[in-house]
C-alpha cells in the first residue's frame, strides 16, 4: 500500500512540475528607463521626441560641447582673424588658434563623432515607418538637421566646393548600420546630398513656431547659404529673396539691438533669428557654455583690435563690444555679445539670422546686378548704422565691402573662418597686446585649414585609413 | 603524498601534497544587465520638451565569457615544518572575451559590446615560509611569495587589433600593451623634438603626425610579490613587509599639460623638468626648446611620458609589545598589546624620471593622481 502511495505521490509531483514550469518570457527583463528602437519610433510623438533629441544633440552630447555647444561658434572666429586667446588662459582652443592640430586632436574628433551621432539620430527618424498627418513635417525637420550637419562636416574636414568639387569630402551615411565602414565621398556628392535634404526639408517644412526649431523659411535660408558656398549665385539669390519677401521675418532695429543680444530666451516674434540652438535653465553646459569663453566664465577670448576698428562710431554693432582689458592686464576689446554665461537661462547659439540672408542676397546679385547688391546691403546698413549714407561702391570694391560687412555682422558667431575658406582668402591676423603668440599669416591654400580625420576613425575604419587629409 | 610508503621514512619531509584541478566558469562582469538590447533613452531634452536618443547598439549574440583553468600545485613542509611552501602552476584559457569593439564613428556609436576572441594567462605562484631561528625567547619567521604571469591574446575577430586608449589589444601580445608614438628625444644641435617613424626605432622625423604608433611595453607586471620578516623576542614583535613589482610600464596622461614646452605656460604651472630645457646648441636634455605657442607638438602623447613601472616598497612595518600576562592577569585582562604601525614608508628602485607614484592600479596609467600616503598609526589592543 505504501509503495502505491509513493508512486501516486511521485506522479503527482512530476505532473505539477511539468504544468507549472516557467514561461520563457518570465526570464526576459526589459530596462525600466529605456525603450527599444521599435517602441521609441512607433508613433508621431515618438518621432517628435527623437527629433527633439537631434536638436539637443546639436548643442551637447554626453556633456561635451562639440558642434554648436561651443566648438563651432568659437573656432569659426578664432581660426580666422576676429578673435585671439590671451596669455592667461584655461588651456582651451590653443591648438586650434595655433594651427597645430594633429590627427589625435580632441576637438576635431569630437566634432566628427558628435556630428555623425546626430546624423544617426535623424537617419533613424527619417527611416521610421510611421504614418500620420504630421509625419511629413516632423521628418522635414530631420532632413534639414541632416543637411545642416553634413554642411558643417564638409566645410570643416574638406576643401571648399569653390576650390575643388572633386576633392575628398566626408562619408555620406544615410541609414543606420553599426557595421558600416564607409570611405569618403567627394565634395560634390556631399553637397548634392545636402541640397536634396534641404529641399525635402523646405518642401514639407513646418510653419514657424519659435526660433529654436527649423521652420520652412529657415530651411530655405540655409539652402541659400549652401548655394552661396557652391558659387551658385542664381539659386542662392532666389532662395534668399524668397525668405526676405515671404518669410515674415524682420531685421532687428538699432533701438532694440542691445536687448536682442541680452535676451537669452528663444523668440516667437519672428524678429531677426531664423534658427538658433537653444540653451535654457536646465539644459545647458554650465561653465563650459560658449558664452563663458568671452565673458563671465573663462574669459579667455577677446576681439581683435583690427576687427574693432572696422566699425564706425555710430554703428550699433559696436555696442556688443567693450573697451577693457584681458585678465593679464593688457588693453583689449571684451566681447559682450553673449552676457548670460552665469544667468539662469543661457545664451542661445544663433545659426541663421535675417541679416545674413540680406548679405547672401547682396553677394549673390554680383557680378551682374550691382543695383540689387547695393539695395540689399544698404537695407541692412540702415538697421545697423542709421547715420551712414550707404555704400555706393562698384566692382571688386563692392564685393569686398559685402564680405567685410559679413565679417562685422556675424562677428563671434562662428562664420568668418568658413567664409574665408570658401572665398579662398589668406588669413592675415594683426598682433594684439596680451595675446599668445600664434601664426599671423595663414595663406590659401594651406593644409592646416582643413581639419584632421580623427585617429580613432582611421584605426577603426580600414576604408578611410588611406584617405587622411594631407599634413596629418 | 607524505603518507606514501616511499616518502614516509624520509625524515626531512614533513608534508608533501600534490594537487591537480581543472575547472570552467562563465563570467559577465563589466557588462550591464541590458547590454544585449538596443535602447533609446529619454535623456536629450530640448527647450523643455522631452527628447530621446539611441543609447546602445545591442547585440543578440552576447554570451558568457568562458574561463577554463588548469592548475597543479605542490604543498610541502620540511624539517618538521620549519620550512614550508607552496608552488602552483596554472594555465587559464579565456574565450568569448567580452569587449567593447570600436565601430566606425560614422555609425553614430563608438563601440559595440561583443564576444571577440581568446586569451591565455599562464603563470607560476610560489610561496615559501620558514622559521630560521627559534630559541626559547626569540623567533624569526620569514615568508616570501612570488608570482609571475604571462598574458597573451590568441584570437580576435578577423585578427583585427582593438584600440583601448593608450593600449591596444592585438593577437600575440599582452592584452594591455601600450600603443603610442615613439619619442626619440631632443636633437642637441637644434633643440627640436624628434620621434621615431615606427616601432623599429630606425627612422627619424620632426613631425609628430608622421610618427607611427607602435607597441612598447605592457601595463601588467611580469613579476610581483612580497617578502615579510617577523622577529619576536619575549613580548616584543617587529614585522617588516616589502612589496615588489617588475616588468611593467606606466603612462602619465596628465604630464603633457605640465611638461608642455611652452604651450600651456599661460594656463598651468609647469613641472621642474621644464627648467632643464634645451637652451643652446650642444645641450643634451630630454626637454625641447621652450617656445611660447609651441608649434612642434612635442607635448602630444608619446613614449616621452611612458616610464618603467618597477618598484620595491616597504609596505608595512609594525612594532608591537604585549604586556606579560603575569602583570595583567591580576586585573582580569587576558591580553594588552601596544603597537605602532607604518604603511608605505619607503619606496626605492623606481624609474628615476618617474614624477609620480608607481603604484597606479591595473591600467598602469596615472592622471595627476595623488601619491599613496605614508601613514603611521598607533594603538592599544585589549582583550578580556
Amino acid at each position: 500500500m505504501k509503495k502505491t502511495n509513493n508512486l501516486y505521490f511521485i506522479l503527482l509531483l512530476t505532473g505539477s512540475l511539468i504544468m507549472g514550469s516557467c514561461k520563457k518570457s518570465y526570464l526576459v527583463q526589459n530596462p525600466n528607463d529605456s525603450l527599444t528602437p521599435d517602441q521609441a519610433l512607433s508613433s508621431e510623438s515618438g518621432l517628435t521626441s527623437a527629433v527633439n533629441g537631434a536638436y539637443a544633440g546639436l548643442r551637447t552630447q554626453n556633456n561635451n560641447v562639440a558642434l554648436y555647444g561651443r566648438d563651432f561658434p568659437i573656432i569659426g572666429d578664432l581660426m580666422a582673424d576676429n578673435t585671439f586667446v590671451e596669455s592667461q588662459n584655461s588651456g582651451r582652443y590653443l591648438i586650434q588658434y595655433n594651427y597645430t592640430m594633429s590627427s589625435s586632436d580632441d576637438i576635431a574628433a569630437a566634432i566628427w563623432s558628435n556630428a555623425y551621432t546626430d546624423i544617426m539620430r535623424v537617419n533613424r527618424v527619417i527611416d521610421a515607418n510611421v504614418t500620420g498627418t504630421k509625419v511629413a513635417s516632423i521628418k522635414a525637420e530631420a532632413y534639414a538637421i541632416r543637411g545642416l550637419l553634413y554642411f558643417k562636416l564638409v566645410t570643416f574636414f574638406a576643401k571648399p566646393y569653390t576650390d575643388d568639387p572633386n576633392a575628398l569630402g566626408v562619408p555620406l551615411v544615410l541609414h543606420y548600420d553599426p557595421y558600416n565602414l564607409p570611405g569618403r565621398n567627394t565634395v560634390t556628392e556631399v553637397y548634392q546630398q545636402i541640397l536634396r535634404d534641404l529641399q525635402k526639408g523646405f518642401q514639407d517644412g513646418p510653419d514657424y513656431v519659435n526660433s529654436s526649431r527649423l521652420s520652412k523659411y529657415a530651411i530655405e535660408a540655409l539652402l541659400a547659404k549652401v548655394y552661396l558656398y557652391m558659387d551658385d549665385n542664381a539659386n542662392a539669390k532666389a532662395a534668399a529673396v524668397d525668405v526676405i519677401n515671404n518669410g515674415g521675418f524682420t531685421l532687428v532695429n538699432p533701438g532694440n539691438y542691445d536687448t536682442y543680444w541680452a535676451d537669452p530666451a528663444h523668440r516667437t516674434d519672428m524678429v531677426e533669428t531664423l534658427f538658433e540652438v537653444d540653451a535654457d535653465v536646465i539644459n545647458n553646459n554650465g561653465f563650459d557654455d560658449f558664452a563663458g569663453m568671452y565673458l563671465n566664465g573663462y574669459d579667455d577670448i577677446y576681439a581683435s583690435m583690427q576687427l574693432y576698428n572696422l566699425y564706425s562710431a555710430t554703428d550699433v554693432r559696436q555696442t556688443v563690444m567693450a573697451v577693457g582689458s584681458t585678465k593679464g592686464g593688457a588693453n583689449a576689446i571684451v566681447v559682450t555679445k553673449f552676457p548670460n554665461a552665469t544667468n539662469g537661462d543661457r545664451d542661445n547659439i544663433k545659426v541663421l539670422r535675417l541679416a545674413e540672408v540680406y548679405l547672401i542676397a547682396a553677394e549673390a546679385s554680383l557680378p551682374g546686378n550691382e543695383a540689387d547688391a547695393l539695395s540689399y546691403l544698404n537695407a541692412l546698413m540702415a538697421q545697423r548704422d542709421p547715420s551712414f549714407a550707404g555704400y555706393s561702391s562698384t566692382g571688386a570694391a563692392l564685393l569686398n565691402d559685402i564680405v567685410t560687412e559679413r565679417r562685422k555682422e556675424l562677428a563671434f558667431e562662428g562664420d568668418r573662418f568658413f567664409d574665408m575658406n570658401r572665398l579662398k582668402l589668406p588669413i592675415v591676423r594683426a598682433g594684439n597686446p596680451g595675446a599668445i603668440p600664434a601664426p599671423l599669416n595663414i595663406p590659401y591654400p594651406d593644409d592646416r585649414r582643413l581639419g584632421p580625420i580623427p585617429l580613432t576613425e582611421i584605426q577603426s575604419n580600414p576604408n578611410i585609413a588611406g584617405q587622411q587629409n594631407p599634413g596629418y | 603524498m607524505n603518507e606514501e610508503d616511499f616518502i614516509k621514512n624520509i625524515s626531512v619531509i614533513s608534508l608533501l601534497k600534490l594537487r591537480v584541478s581543472y575547472g570552467e566558469n562563465g563570467n559577465a562582469i563589466g557588462f550591464g544587465y541590458y547590454s544585449s538590447l538596443p535602447t533609446y533613452a529619454y535623456n536629450a531634452n530640448y527647450t523643455g520638451l522631452s527628447g530621446s536618443s539611441p543609447t546602445n547598439v545591442g547585440n543578440d549574440n552576447l554570451t558568457w565569457e568562458k574561463n577554463a583553468i588548469g592548475n597543479i600545485g605542490l604543498d610541502f613542509g620540511l624539517f618538521k615544518d620549519r620550512l614550508n611552501g607552496t608552488i602552483e602552476v596554472y594555465n587559464r584559457k579565456t574565450s568569448n572575451l567580452l569587449l567593447s569593439v570600436p565601430l566606425s564613428l560614422t555609425s553614430g556609436f563608438a563601440g559595440q559590446n561583443q564576444n571577440v576572441g581568446a586569451m591565455t594567462n599562464k603563470g607560476i605562484e610560489v610561496s615559501l615560509g620558514g622559521r630560521p631561528v627559534k630559541t626559547k625567547d626569540f623567533t624569526w619567521d620569514i615568508s616570501v611569495n612570488f608570482a609571475h604571469n604571462t598574458n597573451k591574446v590568441t584570437e580576435l575577430y578577423a585578427g583585427r587589433p582593438i584600440p583601448q586608449g593608450f593600449t591596444q589589444i592585438a593577437v600575440g601580445q599582452d592584452a594591455q600593451t601600450f600603443y603610442l608614438r615613439q619619442w626619440k628625444g631632443v636633437d642637441p644641435a637644434t633643440g627640436k623634438a624628434h620621434w621615431y617613424t615606427d616601432g623599429s626605432h630606425t627612422g627619424d622625423t620632426t613631425k609628430y603626425s608622421v610618427a607611427k604608433l607602435a607597441y612598447n611595453g605592457q601595463a601588467d607586471p611580469k613579476y610581483f610579490g612580497s617578502l615579510t620578516n617577523t622577529f619576536s623576542y619575549k613580548g616584543f614583535s617587529v614585522s617588516i613587509q616589502f612589496y615588489y613589482n617588475f616588468g611593467n610600464k606606466i603612462y602619465d596622461i596628465w604630464d603633457r599639460y605640465l611638461n608642455s614646452d611652452g604651450l600651456y605656460l599661460g594656463a598651468f604651472n609647469q613641472s621642474r623638468e621644464q627648467l632643464n630645457s634645451w637652451k643652446k646648441p650642444g645641450d643634451v636634455t630630454n626637454v625641447p626648446e621652450i617656445s611660447f605657442g609651441d608649434p612642434s607638438g612635442s607635448y602630444n602623447h608619446s613614449t616621452r611620458y611612458l616610464y618603467n613601472g618597477k618598484y620595491i616598497r616597504l609596505r608595512d612595518l609594525q612594532v608591537s609589545y604585549s604586556i606579560p600576562k603575569s602583570i595583567i592577569s591580576k586585573a582580569k585582562i587576558s591580553n594588552v598589546t601596544l603597537y605602532v604601525r607604518g604603511t608605505n614608508l619607503l619606496t626605492f628602485d623606481t624609474d628615476k624620471n618617474l614624477p609620480f607614484d608607481p603604484e597606479t592600479g591595473a591600467a598602469a596609467q596615472s592622471n595627476f593622481d595623488v601619491f599613496i600616503p605614508k601613514t603611521i598609526t598607533g594603538g592599544i589592543k585589549i582583550g578580556f
